[in-house]
């Protein structure tokens, strides 16, 4: 009896021991890592797929490396308010430890202030700046070739349409822009809305004009015009993409309401067959639409060519989302530790949300077969979109976008738009490129 | 009535924080952008000293300024018609009511304690084409082109609309006040106008009216500087309106400092914001202080 007794009390110490010992242990563990708070600023919301991919790797860093790291994160969804809170936070000297910023001329001055990491430096120093695909890094990178951005992850833009419409009305998915225009035609004639757009949301409209000389020559146009060395007239093919939307909006060929329809009303709109083409990502394609694509009832097609110009290879706008930067005044050792785990399982955690990562490395598994196809077409691209609507001076990007929804509807016609482009980049560039450099 | 040591002492003692606080968070403001008014700056650089440019170049170059100086006073008349002159009919209605005074006051103020953002939102779904709102669903109705109104979207209807989402949710604020005056007009007068055998009608315009006068004045100076300085209703439902067609005084010195980065321009819009509500009030006042 009582050695039973001295026996139970000695498990109980050695439990109590091995207990208190694994908590030393782990105590002294916890200890070991330094305390590091992070704030983080973001365009992204809970709605958008790359948000859980960072949270999923913030969690996977607290759990495996640091315990001591913490983060807090402010979302500002809308696009605009997103942009004039972060001038807010640059005019305050008050710049967030990581933060979503556009490549242009905001991430161009901070750089040039030494605010930013040179990010990079900091892949090739972690042996990862080559595993990131062509095409993504040519987005962020500046017109001198530096990188001080990386990115969100890797999406692309497409048309979708549906194709009982295109059959019934004997069309084939558009190759030039004129082909697109004469689809557009047929469309309406048969009594159904051609396209299903955004109106409401500007960088929409601006993408219509300016596809056309993107597919023709990149960023040539948008970066002597910003700076006001060509005027607008003065490259013919823009000018080509200027009277497109124009003639789009004045033979009604976007669905009715368009003007006050957000982002994600249009791919509702879109998905209740309310238009036949809309112009969006993949990854926006609802679970129920990846099912319409495997049978075959909706497809997609590239940027169309301008016509008489069908060589060229550039027709997917592959971009990397709103660019991210770090605040090189907080960037110590431990964020540079956490930035470094945030590259190296980018990627996985990408494929496992089931979105492209901006990395070329591993083969994602079970990604729905729309994913696939698109993926097999990004892969090839090695030439980055190039946006207007971060590229100009603030006060021109602000015009060109309340100009471009004017143009969208047919308040003003062509010469107008490019005029009043012309005029607010003679007003405001000059002063703002020179003091950029 | 000269004050004495001691009674001054307590004016002061009774003043003083309000006055404080008053200054720190209008008068400094104020002198603040008055300063940033004659630099150039873009909020990341070094200010430049500009003198009264910005202030030239608001009046000789700048194409939005009096357009949008413009629709701020279509706006603030819509503001004073709606807030002031609607909720005083509905305050005329509710003191006449025998029954349910309290459950009318209440409905007719429930818009006032909505937050403006929830306030757009539901405006914008009502008013929306895509997919098609409640307005339009019911009007259509009536007649199929009124399916198609863009109330939000069409540039001679985006304004108005503004102005009736902002008039609506603040009518029943003014209401309240006027019910509150009109409960004050002595029953005396009220009978003796009877026994002279005026009407309803002219018991309201010639004997409650002029009673509750200064509390309309007062009412028209509040609405008047709320509308000059107005900002989030518009924005929010507009968003400054195709071609800033219902662009604001506000929302258009807001897009200067904060979206096109010119803090020195943007403060020298705010400074005209004030100056306009200062001389709009000042003149409304005298207006009816000679009256009186």
């Amino acid at each position: 009896m009582f050695t039973k007794q001295v026996n139970r009390a000695a498990m109980t110490l050695l439990l109590a021991g091995s207990i208190f010992a694994a908590g030393a242990v782990s105590v002294s563990a916890e200890e070991a890592q330094p305390e590091k708070h992070i704030k983080i600023y973001t365009n992204l919301s809970e709605a958008n797929t790359t948000y859980w991919v960072w949270d999923d790797i913030l969690h996977a860093y607290q759990d495996e490396v640091n315990p001591n790291f913490s983060w807090e994160v402010e979302v500002v969804p809308d696009h605009d308010q997103f942009l004039d809170k972060l001038k807010l936070y640059m005019a305050g000297g008050d710049m967030p430890d990581i933060y979503q910023i556009p490549n242009g001329p905001l991430s161009v001055q901070l750089s040039q202030e030494g605010k930013m990491v040179n990010i990079g430096e900091e892949l090739k120093a972690m042996d990862m700046y080559d595993t990131y695909n062509g095409g993504c890094l040519d987005f962020l990178k500046f017109d001198d070739g530096s990188l001080y951005l990386f990115p969100d992850g890797r999406f692309a833009e497409l048309f979708w349409y549906w194709k009982d419409s295109f059959d019934a009305y004997g069309l084939e998915a558009p190759k030039t822009w004129d082909e697109f225009v004469n689809c557009c035609a047929v469309i309406k004639e048969n009594g159904e809305d051609p396209i299903a757009m955004a109106g409401a949301e500007s960088w929409q409209s601006l993408r219509y004009v300016s596809f056309m000389p993107w597919v023709t020559g990149g960023g040539n146009f948008i970066n002597k015009l910003k700076t006001g060395a060509i005027a607008y007239r003065d490259d013919e093919v823009a000018v080509k993409g200027v009277n497109l939307l124009y003639t789009l909006a004045s033979n009604e060929y976007f669905m009715k309401g368009y003007e006050n329809t957000g982002y994600a009303d249009n791919i509702n709109a879109f998905a209740n067959h309310a238009a036949v083409i809309s112009y969006f990502g993949p990854n926006d394609l609802s679970e129920e639409m990846q099912a319409k694509y495997e049978n075959g009832e909706i497809g997609f097609f590239p940027v169309p060519y301008v016509d008489g110009m069908e060589d060229d290879q550039m027709n997917i706008p592959v971009h990397t989302g709103k660019a991210w930067g770090i605040n090189a005044d907080s960037y110590d050792e431990e964020l540079q530790r956490f930035f470094e785990f945030f590259v190296k399982h980018h990627t996985e955690y990408s494929y496992a949300r089931g979105v492209y990562s901006p990395l070329d490395e591993g083969s994602p598994e079970n990604f729905p077969k729309v994913m696939s196809d698109v993926l097999e077409y990004l892969q090839k691209v090695e030439k980055g979109w190039v946006s207007w609507d971060d590229k100009l001076d603030p006060t021109t990007i602000t015009t060109s976008g309340e100009l471009g929804i004017e143009l969208s509807q047919a308040l003003i016609d062509p010469d107008t738009f490019m005029d009043e482009m012309d005029y607010s980049i003679e007003e405001n560039a000059g002063a703002y490129f020179s003091e950029e450099e | 009535m000269k004050l004495g040591k001691h009674q001054w002492q307590t004016v002061l003692l009774f003043t003083c924080p309000a006055l404080l606080i008053y200054t720190l968070i209008v008068f400094v403001p104020i002198i603040w952008s008055s300063v940033y008014s004659i630099f150039d700056w873009n909020g990341i650089g070094s200010m430049k000293f500009v003198g009264f440019t910005n202030y030239l170049k608001l009046f000789t170059r700048d194409r939005e300024f009096l357009p949008a100086f413009r629709h701020t006073i279509i706006y603030t008349a819509a503001q004073i018609a709606l807030q002031v002159f609607v909720g005083l009919a509905l305050a005329f209605l509710l003191s006449s009511l025998p029954k349910l005074r309290t459950f009318f006051q209440t409905m007719y103020y429930v818009p006032v304690v909505i937050s403006s953002v929830a306030l757009c939102q539901i405006f914008e779904k009502l008013m929306s084409l895509q997919p098609l709102g409640l307005f339009n669903s019911i009007l259509g109705k009536i007649n199929p082109a009124w399916y198609d109104i863009k109330w939000l979207t069409d540039v001679r209807l985006c304004l108005g609309s503004a102005a009736f989402v902002e008039g609506y949710k603040y009518m029943g604020m003014y209401m309240v006040i006027f019910y509150a005056a009109l409960l004050g007009v002595p029953d005396e007068l009220v009978e003796a106008a009877k026994i002279d055998g005026a009407s309803s009608w002219d018991i309201a315009i010639h004997v409650k009216i002029p009673y509750i006068r200064n509390v309309i004045v007062a009412n028209c100076v509040l609405v008047l500087n709320g509308s000059l300085r107005a900002y989030d209703i518009p924005y929010l439902l507009t968003n400054n309106g195709p071609g800033n067609s219902a662009q604001l005084l506000a929302p258009y010195m807001y897009k200067q400092a904060f979206s096109s980065m010119k803090y020195g321009y943007g403060s020298a819009v705010a400074v005209m914001i004030v100056i306009i509500s200062l001389v709009f009030a000042t003149v409304f006042r005298r207006i009816f202080e000679r009256e009186d």
